[in-house]
């Protein structure tokens, strides 16, 4: 056990996976980088890093660098797992998705339905998401939503680096294909992380926090505001109970229920544009399933109905903050 | 020709199944007993049957909307592709998948695919399984003339000349997309010039005849099994009918219907081999015999066969295992 | 100026009649306590031992005794508060003592605490390594010098377990835990985890240390394993201390325990065998579920868990050590009352000079729910012993 990166726990679930299991292939642009240049190949491991050093134990069979192709490279990627593979395709920002959503939602996620039980398709693909980058509106999305109203995908948001390792294994080993979202402005977030491998099951809510007054339930890079607002709402003695899905296909919905049930009072915090969002999924589960244990109405905190925008004060103004999120739970508290 | 006798019964018996199927499909559609849509691969029965004659059942094809002959050609069931295409529980997907999704991957039928362009990349990757594995074996990408102006066609070629894989792409040029020409829709006039674009080898095939197909799919997958990388073909044949079962077909004039039907390959193929003596006439109508019986019985079966149960199939087979 | 150095006099004189009551210190790493549940309101009395506030830490919710009698004048901590170690969490004087007084007496104190920032890491922490030991990777902790106690925790458990002992244990002397195959940090593989295997990697790693004349202690499986060690090295141990054993005679393992432990997947099917554990269900914190899930989430470990779960269950696993009891050093037995995993041993059987104590109030856990109690009986059992 060693506190470890976001960026780190994600490079060591796909190297112990790797080591694991020979048909786990990782597929994608520049996951390896300088192919045909004349530095070195394979030194960056990625834009972000995430692969780094992988390519010198594991090499280009099993790091397959691939044109700016996002079709062909998840198309691929579907045809390998079908076929007897586990691979790890990237897409380097969740953006991209626009350029190859029908291998994703026509295909991939259909493939076990539409052909009566008898495929399997084991992919992972990994995106990264976020704004706060100054990235604009093409490289900042956060599109959970647009992937967990897919039936046949999995969609997993880590919000820490214990659960970005624990998901990711669990993400390679799963027989479905799974989305496995990685938040851009997390990458440097540090916590304890097993050096073992081990998997988080999907499905499975995390409590960061404990309380009885009201219940915050927030997804990936929002988590951490949520915790902060719950700490501002503690020092007035407001008791808040924060929630983590983990994963928002399957999603825990026993978990938030019980938690509404104890508090009575719910906020949901997602980096999304308000309409259709988990959000206003989740409250229109608790609002279907849980309408009696409320005691206020369920505040939503989302971005504004708007693209990311790029300069900076607009950025910072279209993330949900922890004072929104503390405003919204006063909002709804006696 | 180099076909053994037996070969060339295989051969003939697996083409006149695609005619009889798809002839039976139509008309057992018009009787109501099909639902939804259904697109029927008449008159192009020696293109599958000549590009999957030497693949065996651990080299992999994707298909189109149109997969029927693909599958027959594949050695995929007739009696579960009808259960299938009559949306019964015992078909090929349990009913789930219907005419335009029927796969089996026990015959290497990665799937037909109703979204134009959409098996392309999927074949590039069973290629590369095939090509990490080690396993000598190929893939094999079926589209049309109308895939052919796809983007996902574009990056899959691309893909496979970067990525060398095993993979053969097979266009089907019929002529038709759906109810516009290929004439028209076509930037260029050939797919095969495209295709060459990439780097990569592409024969331009005539598809009414049997042995031409299989001929130029015997050097593909010489190429493509010695490690020399992707192969394509493009296989010039004849839509019979309309882009669906019931397509009017306004479209086409009666000139251009009654002139395809002087290129269909059954007959060709009869012909070619009757001249050489190398099939009895006595040999052609016993396999046409058992192939009726065979459909008849697919038929009848289907007929009689159960539908789903929604209280316990409609949620089934969505995950392998989900929360 | 005199009547000013008079005022001074006075509040000096006032300030020692008011005692602060404090967030204790439980365990290593131990850096801050929340607060679960005031037994005493402000104006009640109190004598010293009585149950006063229950606190959360980051493992195990335990009650807090009075330091001292006296009466609850405020308290400053509400419950769900959380105060560092150190910090206020109420304030006891006489009656006689002013309302303001009490006000500046905790507004001078609140000024001038500050957190040990070091809080979590104190002299007593352990010194850890790891031994090679039969195809084992075992997670080695000591603390400081002298006579010699070796922990064994027990099932699904790690050394962590121990947290509330250990300080009493590394001021008296020398004190080793060990995590056991499968557990903690050690490596997750057990083999064939039988009694006699875990009991040898533990005997191998206490070679390595050249460990001699020592206390073995251990909780519950791994009371099992120290009667094991102990039947197997007889002249190695001073003594034994069996904390809420398994293998006693008459006692019994709990298989619909072993059985939720090791089948359950989430940390929200854990919760109830864990609260099983404990005389006092509320006890279980978020947070030890949380660490329990972790645990069972690495690879190999429910597969290892199964195995010595099975192991545990078979008939006559035991057997061997109820026939041998005579053969084992001085021994001391702590058992608490309510104890639902291993069941209530027939100690009327045990060899005379043994010696059995029943904490109340305590459940499978008595090391961990009446830790001061049992730290004053294990370490005078000791000093007899040393």
């Amino acid at each position: 056990m060693s506190k470890k990166t976001y960026l780190q726990a994600i490079n060591e679930a796909l190297r112990q996976e790797m080591r694991r299991d020979s048909k786990v292939i990782l597929i994608g642009e520049d996951l390896v980088g300088g192919h045909g240049a004349t530095g070195e190949v394979g030194g960056a491991g990625g834009p972000f890093g995430q692969m780094r050093g992988l390519y010198k134990e594991f090499g280009a069979d099993r790091m397959i660098d691939t044109p700016i192709s996002e079709s062909a490279i998840i198309g691929a990627a579907a045809g390998a797992a079908l076929t007897g593979l586990r691979p790890v395709a990237e897409l380097m920002f969740v953006d991209f998705v626009g350029v190859c959503f029908d291998q994703i939602f026509n295909q991939v996620a259909k493939f076990r339905y539409m052909f009566g039980g008898n495929a399997r398709t084991p992919l992972v693909i990994r995106a990264t998401i976020g704004a706060g980058k100054r990235a604009a509106a093409q490289h900042s999305q956060t599109l959970h939503p647009l992937f967990t109203m897919v039936p046949g995908l999995k969609v997993a948001m880590p919000s820490n680096p214990y659960d970005a390792k624990g998901l990711l294994i669990q993400a390679i080993r799963d027989d479905d294909p799974v989305i496995y979202l990685e938040s851009k402005s997390l990458f440097g977030m540090e916590c304890e992380v097993p050096d073992e491998p081990y998997r988080i099951p999907f499905g499975e809510a995390n409590i960061l926090r404990e309380g009885k007054d009201l219940t915050i339930v927030a997804l990936g890079a929002m988590v951490p505001r949520a915790e902060r607002a719950a700490a501002e709402l503690a020092k007035d003695g407001i008791s808040v109970e924060v929630l983590d899905p983990r994963t928002t296909s399957p999603l825990d919905e026993e978990s938030i229920l019980e938690s509404v049930k104890k508090t009575g009072r719910l906020v949901v915090v997602d980096e999304s544009p308000p309409r259709c969002s988990l959000a206003a999924d989740i409250a229109g589960m608790v609002a279907d399933k849980g309408f009696k244990f409320l005691k206020a109405p369920i505040k939503q905190v989302t971005c504004p109905h708007t693209p990311v925008p790029f300069a900076p004060i607009l950025e910072d103004a279209y993330l949900p903050s922890p004072t929104q999120i503390e405003m919204a739970a006063r909002s709804i508290l006696d | 020709m180099q076909l053994s006798r037996d070969e060339l019964k295989r051969a003939y018996e697996r083409m006149f199944l695609i005619r009889v199927f798809e002839e039976r499909v139509e008309k057992e559609f018009s009787a109501g007993n099909i639902p939804g849509f259904t697109h029927v691969y008449l008159g192009q029965e020696a293109c599958a049957v000549g590009v999957c004659f030497e693949l065996t059942d651990e080299d992999y094809i994707g298909s189109t909307h149109r997969g029927h002959g693909h599958c027959i050609a594949k050695g995929v069931d007739v009696e579960g592709m009808m259960l299938e295409i009559m949306g019964k529980a015992s078909g090929l997907c349990g009913g789930k998948g219907g005419s335009m999704h029927i796969a089996d991957l026990k015959k290497g039928m990665l799937g037909a695919n109703a979204i134009v362009g959409g098996s392309p990349p999927i074949a590039v990757g069973a290629a590369l399984t095939q090509k990490l594995n080690k396993t000598g074996r190929v893939a094999v990408a079926f589209s049309g003339d109308g895939g052919a102006n796809q983007g996902t066609v574009f990056e899959a070629l691309n893909m496979a000349m970067v990525l060398h894989v095993p993979v053969i792409f097979v266009f089907e040029n019929n002529e038709y997309g759906e109810f516009t020409t290929q004439s028209y829709a076509c930037g260029g006039v050939h797919i095969a010039d495209r295709v060459r674009g990439f780097g990569m080898p592409c024969e331009v095939v005539d598809g009414t005849d049997f042995f031409p197909v299989r001929e130029a799919m015997q050097r593909a997958l010489e190429h493509t099994r010695g490690d020399k990388g992707p192969y394509a073909l493009e296989i010039q044949c004849k839509r019979f009918g309309g882009h669906y079962v019931g397509d009017p077909q306004v479209y086409r004039s009666e000139k251009e219907l009654v002139e395809a039907r002087a290129y269909d390959p059954i007959p060709r193929f009869r012909r070619a081999v009757s001249e050489a003596a190398l099939l009895s006439e006595a040999e052609f109508n016993e396999i046409e015999s058992a192939v009726q019986d065979r459909v008849d019985i697919a038929v009848q079966s289907a007929l009689a066969a159960l539908a789903p149960d929604p209280a316990t199939d409609l949620t089934k087979h969505v995950y392998v295992k989900y929360a | 100026m005199p009547e000013k150095e008079h005022g001074v006099a006075a509040e000096h004189l006032v300030a020692t009649l008011i005692t602060p009551i404090l967030m204790p210190k439980w365990g290593l790493s131990m850096e801050e306590g929340q607060i679960v549940h005031w037994w005493k309101s402000v104006g009640d009395r109190f004598a010293e031992g009585e149950d006063l506030v229950d606190i959360e830490t980051a493992k195990v919710n335990n009650v807090y005794e009075a330091p001292l009698s006296g009466m609850l004048r405020r308290i400053v901590a509400d419950v769900g508060e959380t105060v560092s170690v150190g910090g206020l969490m109420a304030v006891s004087s006489e009656p006689d003592i002013s309302d303001a007084d009490i006000d500046a007496f905790i507004s001078a104190f609140q000024e001038s605490f500050v957190p040990k920032a070091d809080a979590g890491s104190d002299s007593l922490a352990l010194t850890r390594s790891r031994i090679h030991a039969g195809g084992h990777e075992l997670e080695v902790g000591i603390a400081g010098e002298g006579d010699t106690v070796i922990l064994i925790h027990g099932f699904s458990s790690n050394s962590q377990s121990w947290d509330l002992n250990l300080p009493t244990l590394a001021q008296r002397g020398r004190v080793i835990t060990i995590d056991l195959p499968g557990h903690g940090a050690s490596s997750k593989d057990v083999r064939e985890g039988s009694l006699s295997d875990l009991a040898t990697a533990v005997g191998t790693a206490l070679d390595t240390l050249a460990v001699g004349g020592a206390h073995l202690v251990g909780h519950s499986l791994g009371g099992a394993i120290a009667m094991q060690l102990t039947l197997d090295r007889p002249d190695r141990f001073r003594s034994l201390v069996l904390v809420a054993p398994a293998g006693l005679p008459g006692g019994s393992v709990n298989r619909d325990f072993l059985d939720g432990i090791v089948d359950g997947q989430r940390a929200r099917d854990l919760k109830p065998w864990l609260e099983m554990l404990f005389h006092n269900p509320d006890l279980v914190s978020e947070e030890l579920i949380e660490e329990v899930a972790r645990y069972k989430r690495i690879d190999g470990v429910e597969e290892s868990l199964s195995v010595i779960r099975d192991h545990l269950v078979a008939n006559g696993s035991f057997g061997h050590l109820a026939n041998s009891l005579a053969a084992l050093p001085p021994t001391l037995v702590v058992l608490g009352d309510d104890d639902r995993i291993v069941g209530s041993p027939n100690t009327a059987g045990l060899p005379d000079s043994w010696r059995v104590i029943t904490l109340n109030g305590a459940g499978h856990m008595p090391h961990v729910e009446r830790a001061s109690e049992f730290n004053d009986v294990l370490t005078s059992f000791l000093d007899e012993n040393a």
